[in-house]
């Protein structure tokens, strides 16, 4: 497959300024070499990369990411990379229901003086995702397809809904919710997980009525869920006021999104 | 008031009519709804109501405007009470959760709110969030929490149960065992004798099995002492100068001086027989909770400073005036329920007839124990199970329980009956004895008659009843009755001041667990009568805190 052979992975790298960004210049004025396929964006912290960004990476037709922080223990802000880790381990759960291989993204860790680990972070990862082919390659999909994923993940990432339960992890697991129960990993895993599915599901569901109103039975064909889910969430989002029955077709109701709310949007 | 009070149980469109005319013929009316507003309000007034259902507003203004009328929402009727033609009744009403002068209606809650389930009000059709409001014309804003787990509901010491299972799927077998330790402090024991109603009452039952809670929690036990070789001794408060008296070393006595202990409280525990623990120790067989666990875990309570006097019975030389004499300012009194209670057939003195709880004691105490060959163990509780498991492990060679009614009813635990079948333990159901035949002094058999299920009695179980001419002979060389404990109560001798019930047992309040004498409390089998360990430490929980708050003079 020469084709394979000439593909050449277009990778996007978020750098914390503290550890990692100074990692990569070490490696820069060092003359050492690595691959050229990584484009770094400088950023304060590696706990400030929103799973939102991810996600536009991969709208941008990036066929990786690559976030790379201090050490743990090592971090300027004293936690922001713990935070980091919670925020990847949602971006890679919302690209996994994208149906996009979640080894495209890459959490590690590269400190000031490392511009050789650097320099192997980089190669080994152009190398994996080269490996991989490109977005859509692995996943046996279209883009165009992905794009209607992603754009609902997109949609989900930036939503309240995920934020309010993705920022209260860490409280949750410490101090414990409002009456004092503390939660471990794996119950907030699960409840990341339900509200992710759900989410996910809303905006499809949203993302088609923008194109068009529609049936539920219409809605649940297009997204494969079978159509009493989403019964469901249409008639919630009816309660919140955010779609209306637009009509009766025969004896299909057909349902579209609000107008006013389709400003705010 | 010169009408009568009446009570409305459902806030639909036919209750709040029924309010509005009682409250005009002069009556006073309650409206009881189970959901935050009214159902007349959520009823949609677009599709196809009936014509006299299809204007509520002006009823509502009314029904809210009556001064006759008390609306009582997201309240539910719990028991209703009749005496002398007048009723009496107790309603529960949830909290909203929320404070209503503070909420512009906004409903910005509800689209942020990650919580989705079904929506009662709307018959589970729909979702609702956990924050919602049901009626969107009043802005009844209302969250919905469950009260516990059901499974913590359901466990007499209320153990976080959801918590400590989530900390070991995380690998975080320290902190599970330490928040079992809040609220459990023999782990290892209680992980291996449990009846577990937890289990009964999990969720994922009705899905495929429940979650293994018990077994879980003696993992975490056996973890800690595999990893450390020895228990962790929880932190105590400071010191306080008073003193308390616990008599009887079992579970309830142990976790009472335990939290006791914890609080600061000098704690001394007098035992009647040479070794703590009480039924753990002297009922429970070695092969269902080994002794050292047992003993590691009462060490944890020596640790903390309670001094454990074992052969020190309270009665003939030491009573409990003398306790209190002595310097004690509070006594608990958790002796348990070691005494056998007696078939009443004839020739029950017979030479071969051993009681369960007498049999175990003796076994348990390491006492040469005679077994026979042929043995015959009445009753079907987990005594029963105990003796009848033992004495096929001293060499019986057929081992027969006769119970005299289902499987259904037996209260033993099912792993217990499974076990017993499993060693190849004969269970008969419905079958009771009528008297025990004795040849030159010794056991020879058992006469018994089958019985069937009549009406229900006292206890919710169907009475059994003889069937006529269904007597039958067994041939047995030695007879276990194990049909229940009482306790042993005469050592309180006659002027203690602590009342007595008709069945026998202590009396004590039910939530403070006082008893009618000052400064003695009492709690665990000796006054519920024979039960689960869990609840006898869940007695002596109550009892440290009632007694920590008279000490303290609350």
């Amino acid at each position: 497959m020469d084709n394979q052979n000439d593909f050449e992975p277009r990778i996007l790298g978020f750098c914390c300024n503290w550890c990692s960004y100074a990692g990569a210049d070490l490696a820069g004025v060092s003359r050492m070499q690595y691959r050229p396929n990584v484009r770094v964006i400088r950023v304060m912290c590696s706990g400030r990369i929103d799973p939102a960004f991810v996600i536009e990476g991969f709208l941008r037709r990036m066929d990786g990411v690559m976030v790379l922080g201090c050490h743990l223990g090592d971090c300027h802000y004293l936690t922001g990379n713990y935070e980091a880790i919670n925020m990847i381990n949602e971006a890679r759960k919302l690209l996994e229901y994208s149906g996009i291989n979640s080894g495209r993204l890459l959490l590690d860790w590269v400190s000031a003086s490392e511009g050789a680990r650097f320099s192997e972070v980089v190669t080994n990862f152009t190398e994996e995702i080269r490996a991989l082919g490109p977005l859509g390659a692995a996943e046996g999909r279209d883009f165009s397809e992905l794009e209607f994923k992603l754009r609902a993940a997109q949609a989900t990432a930036r939503g309240e809904k995920l934020r309010w339960v993705a920022a209260k992890q860490t409280e949750f697991m410490t101090e414990g919710n409002k009456y004092g129960e503390v939660f471990s990993r794996h119950e907030l895993n699960r409840m990341l997980e339900g509200v992710i599915a759900d989410e996910m599901a809303v905006n499809e569901i949203l993302l088609l009525m923008k194109e068009r109103p529609l049936s539920v039975k219409e809605m649940a064909a297009a997204i494969d869920l079978p159509p009493p889910r989403v019964l469901r969430y249409v008639s919630a989002l009816r309660k919140k006021g955010l779609v209306d029955l637009q009509s009766l077709d025969g004896n299909s109701p057909r349902y579209a999104i609000r107008v006013e709310e389709e400003v705010q949007q | 008031m010169s009408g009568k009070a009446v009570l409305i149980i459902g806030g639909s469109v036919t209750g709040a009519k029924l309010a509005l005319e009682q409250a005009r013929a002069g009556n006073k009316v309650y409206l009881v709804e189970k959901f935050p507003s009214l159902a007349c309000e959520r009823t949609a007034h677009n599709n196809g109501s009936a014509a006299d259902q299809s204007l509520v507003s002006p009823m509502l203004e009314e029904l809210k405007n009556n001064d006759n009328i008390q609306i009582i929402t997201g309240a539910q009727v719990e028991r209703v009470a009749e005496s002398d033609g007048k009723f009496r009744v107790n309603i529960k009403q949830r909290p909203t959760r929320l404070i209503d002068e503070r909420c512009d209606d906004c409903k910005a809650c509800i689209a942020v709110c990650p919580v989705n389930l079904w929506d009662d009000a709307d018959q589970q059709l729909a979702l609702r969030t956990a924050i919602d409001s049901p009626c969107a014309g009043s802005g009844t804003y209302n969250i919905v929490k469950d009260d516990m787990p059901v499974c913590q509901a359901a466990c007499p010491v209320n153990l976080d149960i959801r918590g400590y299972i989530g900390l070991i799927a995380d690998g975080r077998f320290d902190e599970a065992l330490a928040l079992i330790r809040e609220r459990l402090p023999f782990p290892g024991v209680i992980g291996r004798i449990c009846p577990h109603p937890c289990e009964q009452k999990c969720n994922r039952g009705d899905q495929d099995k429940p979650l293994s809670i018990r077994v879980l929690k003696r993992f975490v036990a056996d973890y800690e002492l595999q990893e450390q070789g020895e228990l962790k001794v929880p932190p105590k408060a400071a010191e306080r100068e008073e003193k308390v008296a616990v008599v009887g070393a079992g579970p309830a006595g142990l976790t009472c001086a335990h939290d006791l202990a914890l609080l600061g409280y000098g704690v001394v525990v007098f035992e009647a027989s040479s070794v703590p623990g009480g039924m753990l120790a002297l009922g429970i067989p070695d092969y269902r909770l080994p002794r050292e666990i047992l003993e590691k875990e009462i060490d944890v309570v020596r640790a903390l400073g309670v001094e454990i006097k074992t052969d020190s019975p309270v009665g003939k030389g030491l009573s409990i005036d003398d306790l209190f004499s002595k310097g004690f300012k509070a006594v608990f009194v958790g002796v348990g329920a070691h005494q056998s209670q007696k078939l009443g057939i004839p020739g029950e003195d017979t030479k071969g007839v051993v009681h369960g709880v007498d049999f175990l004691r003796d076994l348990n105490l390491g006492r040469e124990v005679w077994v026979g060959k042929n043995i015959g163990i009445i009753g079907g509780g987990n005594v029963a199970m105990d003796a009848a498991r033992s004495s096929l492990r001293l060499g019986a060679k057929k081992v027969s329980i006769l119970y005299r009614r289902t499987r259904q009813e037996m209260p033993a635990s099912d792993d217990e009956i499974e076990a017993a079948e499993a060693e190849g333990i004969e269970i008969q159901y419905l079958v009771a004895p009528v008297e025990v035949l004795s040849g030159s002094g010794k056991v020879k058999g058992l006469k018994c008659n089958r019985m069937e299920l009549g009406e229900p009695d006292a206890s919710g179980r169907r009475r059994p009843v003889p069937i006529k001419g269904s007597e039958f002979d067994m041939e047995l060389d030695m007879i276990i009755p194990a049909i229940g404990q009482a306790t042993e109560l005469s050592f309180l001798g006659e002027n203690s001041g602590i009342e007595i019930t008709k069945r026998g047992t202590l009396a004590a309040d039910t939530e403070t667990l006082a008893t009618s004498r000052p400064g003695v409390f009492a709690g665990g089998d000796a006054v519920s009568g024979p039960a689960m360990a869990i609840e006898a430490v869940a007695a002596g929980k109550r009892a440290a805190a009632s007694i920590d708050n008279y000490l303290r003079g609350e």
